[in-house]
């Protein structure tokens, strides 16, 4: 038996939480003091694999891409996962969604994550 | 369940069953994650002896067929998320499950992993629940310090 259904959400509350998100952070500075911060951040000191992605949200949706790169970097390839997954199942490839979630795939995030957690803190 | 309690149910290859992923009802001998269990057995005489093959048998290491089915997600995708949306230790221990998902499934052992699959919605749903008890607790926080 699972515990999510393979549809989290109905489509129309999906589309309703992206805009609502894109309102919020189109609109509002994250650095103003009622946005979570990150927790990992806030109990250990080191900066999680995610922090900097409300910045930088802010940053796209303000028009500066570049500026939400510099704010976390491992956005992009993220990204471009999500794109290349809802790709294939929008075409209904069953060989690249498998492939995507396959353990070589979950190894490569593994270890991105890892190194990019290592590499932030050092720099 | 172990073949034993499946014996002491009174359960047999013909009793319906359902479970997620599979599209109507069946019959528990159609199962694939049960076939080692009735293997050897024809169907009316597993009914009254429970003449299981050994009520511990282990799963067998190579079948000949792949499970009838599409292969469970393994969820890599919410994990990757959630841990993006900064709940690391979490998502990294759900990526760690996610990637037991279909080696498990491909070597014909369809219990494992689904149990991978739940494993790793757990720390998907896990880290979500604390990183929604988080936002009081951070006010709270820097209310005090």
């Amino acid at each position: 038996m699972t515990l999510l259904r393979p549809r989290l959400a109905p489509a129309p509350l999906l589309a309703a939480a992206v805009v609502i998100v894109a309102v919020v952070y189109g609109c509002f500075d994250p650095l103003s003091s009622w946005f979570p911060r990150c927790p990992f951040l806030s109990l250990t000191g080191l900066q999680c694999p995610g922090c900097g992605t409300q910045r930088a949200l802010h940053a796209l949706l303000s028009g500066h891409p570049a500026e939400a790169l510099a704010f976390n970097p491992i956005l992009l390839p993220v990204a471009l996962y999500l794109l290349l997954l809802v790709g294939a199942s929008f075409l209904g490839n069953r060989r690249l969604s498998e492939a995507l979630a396959s353990p070589a795939a979950c190894y490569a995030a593994l270890v991105a994550i890892v190194a990019w957690t290592v590499v932030r803190n050092l720099l | 369940m172990s073949a034993r309690e499946v014996c002491e149910h009174n359960i047999t290859p013909e009793t319906p069953v359902w479970r997620s992923g599979l599209s109507d009802w069946t019959t528990l001998g159609q199962l694939p994650e049960f076939a080692p269990e009735f293997a050897g057995t024809s169907a009316p005489e597993a009914a009254a002896p429970c003449s299981f093959r050994g009520a511990a048998a282990p799963e067998p290491a190579t079948p000949q067929t792949l499970p009838e089915g599409e292969c469970p997600s393994s969820r890599l995708v919410w994990c990757i998320v959630v841990t993006v949306l900064c709940c690391m230790p979490l998502g990294v221990l759900g990526i760690i499950f996610a990637s037991k998902v279909q080696p498990a499934w491909y070597s014909g052992n369809v219990a494992k992993a689904y149990k991978m699959q739940q494993r790793a919605e757990m720390c998907i749903i896990l880290s979500i629940v604390l990183g929604l008890l988080w936002l009081p607790l951070q006010t709270l926080w820097f209310c005090l310090v």
